[in-house]
């Protein structure tokens, strides 16, 4: 059985993780059930703002951390990072009293301060600590949530790619904010599609197959391209060929990010689960073939379940435009906060030079 | 023939003038002749006819007795009949004539009166002997405590003996003449031997007798012999008694038969149980006591006997006795309807019948009470139930509290 760690990591980190344990009740109430992990699977939510810790329900009290001393970091990574730093010690104590483990995943938002300053320092640590596979699940924000949020995202990615994450997997809100209606519907929906494919992906992970697809192989795939990628998801209705749900599962409808896994895919992880009589070995390998001759290496694994057929493709690309897009704006958000605070300051400046050489007079 | 024709004749007006004696009074009694203050005492009734005084055209008389102490003076002329207007009564006698034959100072008594009496004593002094001659008068009495009983049955003859003379009673002795046939004396005549009765005492003594035929019957009196202290010899007869002896009622049993089913409200599929008591009422017992039994109602076979045959028996039943059978189970309930049982109980010389209540049979339909019996064992299990839930959720409540 796999052993695995789940850290979410500030407000956006935390609402996946809750949404995970949720997941993990299948629709139970958590007073009555058990989780239903797919391995053994730990679950820690760690922040600097104890609210966002209190808005959890679906994650027990002991595997909530808070970071003393800190009531939030006011989206400031600098702030976050001295907070982590100063209380290094107790975060790591509270992970390795978890027990050892074969994966590890953090999961933040790249825009917000807790989850983007600590991810970066948290893996660095678990790195040095753990000599296992360590992912990265990073949200990255709403192109118009602001400035400071882009920046963030553009140094948080470079520090977690730094620190030699073995590797990253991207859910974009921007792009996802199709599926919901209001805000918060969506922020939900992007929270729930994220928990299913991860948890989707563990018992995948940790299952016997008819056609096997293990941890090696997810580090390999993880290790192809730039170390990035995303995951796609479908789930197959009466009227849908195996072949079908397969291709739908890398189409861009099914991502969290947008790819495309045809022309920028580097390696892919394609794991189907349904009933043997919807499991056409024979079609399933073609069209894995035709993505192989594409994609380059794709594993595929597949495992006998009932019900409908559900796909999910996991992919590293070895070209993301869409990042370069997203760092020119965080670019030009830098620039201009820059140019703001210049201007600020010399509009403080020229105020001040109105009383350069008096004194106070009383 | 002319010699016999008179003495024909003389006996003729013998016969005649007896019986006329008797028509006047049944008793004629002569009495010696006594002198002025002298008297005589007669039984029964201890009557005393003193000689008050004596005259030559007349002599007077006083006649007490016990139920007279003061007396009834009478005067009768010398050359009288001595018929009196109104007689002279007693307790148990009463003297209509009385005639006088006079001889110088002392005159002869003949009496006249309607029952026998007895000369007891000769007073030679009226003043002397009054005071000092104690005699016994038993007035008598006869009856019975039922006027009417059945054949077989006793009745208690009660004979009360009062003594109202001013001497006691000794020698008792009671004679019963013959009973009538069909009336016997149930035991013995009371031993009266030792018995002395005082002045004014009254005694009662009883003995029984016994019905052996039906009829209308006359008790006889009962004569009563009895003594003074002075030996002197007395007797009396009490009165008859009628007595009705009628037929004993002809003893039966009766049967009375109480059918007692264990549940008249079945639901189809169950069973029930049947109790028969019978019950003898009546003054004979009842033998060879057969039940047979059949379940009717509608539909036709709506309940099936369990056992092979719905019958008993009894060898006898005596008066206030019963005996029980119980079937179980005997039917059970297959189709809705309603039934009875139906019981015939034959016996030597008779029978009788029974029916019982209705049973009714109705589909099973669980109401809500049906369950209520089942409340205190379900609601511990409930309530445990309810107990591990309420700790299992504070419990969680408690895990994600935060």
């Amino acid at each position: 059985m796999l052993n695995v760690l789940i850290l979410g990591l500030g407000q956006c980190g935390n609402r996946i993780l809750d949404s995970i344990n949720k997941e993990a009740f299948t629709g139970k109430s958590k007073y009555f059930s058990k989780q239903k992990f797919p391995s053994h699977v730990e679950t820690i939510a760690i922040n600097s703002a104890i609210n966002d810790l209190k808005e959890l329900r679906h994650t027990m009290a002991k595997d909530r951390l808070h970071v003393p001393n800190l009531h939030g970091v006011g989206a400031n990574r600098y702030i976050g990072k001295e907070g982590f730093t100063s209380n290094r010690d107790m975060i790591m104590e509270s992970i390795e009293s978890r027990g050892d483990f074969d994966l590890i995943f953090c999961i933040t938002s790249a825009a917000g301060g807790t989850g983007s300053s600590f991810t970066p320092l948290i893996i660095k640590e678990l790195k040095e600590r753990y000599n296992v596979p360590v992912i990265s699940l990073v949200v990255l924000p709403f192109r118009e949530e602001g400035s400071i949020f882009l920046q963030n995202t553009a140094f948080c990615i470079r520090e977690i790619i730094e620190v030699n994450t073995d590797g990253m997997l991207l859910i974009d809100n921007q792009y996802l904010k199709k599926y919901g209606g209001d805000i918060h519907s969506a922020y939900d929906n992007i929270n729930r599609m994220t928990a299913e494919r991860l948890l989707f992906l563990i018992e995948a992970l940790d299952s016997e197959m008819l056609s096997v697809t293990d941890l090696g192989d997810l580090k390999t795939v993880m290790s192809g391209g730039l170390s990035i990628g995303t995951i796609g998801f479908y789930e197959a209705d009466k009227n849908t060929s195996i072949k079908t749900a397969i291709h739908n599962s890398f189409k861009p409808s099914g991502l969290l990010f947008p790819a495309k896994v045809y022309e920028e895919g580097a390696r892919a992880m394609v794991i189907i689960s349904g009933d043997k009589k919807y499991l056409d070995v024979d079609a399933i390998t073609k069209e894995i073939e035709m993505l192989s001759a594409e994609v380059g290496q794709v594993f595929k694994g597949i495992i006998i379940r009932p019900g409908r057929p559900k796909v999910l493709s996991l992919f590293t690309l070895e070209a993301i435009p869409e990042l370069e897009n997203l760092y020119s704006l965080a670019a030009d958000a830098i620039h201009f906060e820059k140019a703001k605070r210049e201007r600020s300051k010399d509009q403080l400046n020229s105020a001040f030079s109105h009383i350069e050489e008096l004194e106070q007079s009383y | 023939m002319k010699k016999q024709g008179i003495w024909i004749a003389l006996i003729l007006i013998l016969v005649v003038l007896t019986t006329c004696a008797s028509a006047t009074g049944s008793s004629v009694l002569t009495i010696s002749p006594m002198n002025e203050g002298q008297a005589v005492l007669l039984s029964p009734d201890n009557i005393r006819i003193e000689i008050v005084s004596i005259d030559s055209f007349y002599v007077r008389i006083n006649v007490t007795s016990s139920s007279n102490r003061i007396g009834d003076t009478r005067t009768i002329g010398t050359g009288d009949t001595g018929d009196f207007l109104t007689p002279i009564e007693t307790s148990s006698r009463s003297i209509d004539r009385i005639a006088l034959a006079l001889y110088g100072d002392s005159v002869g008594l003949t009496l006249y009166s309607n029952s026998e009496l007895r000369i007891v004593d000769y007073i030679d002094s009226v003043e002397e002997k009054a005071s000092t001659v104690p005699v016994p008068d038993l007035k008598l009495k006869k009856y019975l405590d039922k006027a009417s009983i059945q054949v077989g049955e006793s009745a208690i003859i009660s004979v009360e003996l009062k003594n109202r003379g001013n001497g006691s009673a000794t020698s008792i002795d009671l004679d019963e003449l013959m009973m009538p046939d069909g009336i016997t004396i149930d035991g013995t005549l009371p031993d009266t031997s030792d018995v002395t009765i005082a002045p004014d005492q009254t005694r009662t003594f009883q003995y029984k007798i016994k019905a052996t035929k039906e009829g209308n019957y006359t008790i006889p009196p009962t004569t009563v012999y009895y003594k003074s202290e002075t030996n002197v010899n007395y007797e009396g007869t009490t009165n008859s008694l009628p007595l009705t002896v009628a037929k004993p009622p002809e003893l039966k049993p009766l049967l009375e038969t109480d059918i007692e089913i264990g549940n008249l409200r079945l639901y189809t599929g169950e069973e029930t149980t049947v109790q028969i008591t019978i019950t003898n009422n009546g003054d004979a017992p009842a033998n060879n006591v057969k039940i047979t039994g059949i379940v009717d109602g509608t539909p036709k076979d709506g309940v099936e006997y369990m056992n092979e045959d719905f019958e008993g028996s009894f060898k006898i039943i005596a008066p206030g006795d019963s005996e029980t059978y119980l079937f179980e189970p005997i039917i059970k309930a297959r189709d809705v309807g309603s039934y009875v049982i139906k019981l015939e109980i034959d016996y030597d010389g008779g029978s009788t019948d029974a029916i019982s209540q209705k049973i009714r049979v109705i589909k099973k339909e669980y109401r809500i009470e049906d369950f209520y019996k089942y409340a205190p064992i379900l609601i511990i299990p409930v309530l445990l139930i309810l107990l591990v839930f309420g700790i299992q959720f504070v419990k969680r409540y408690m895990a994600y509290r935060y």
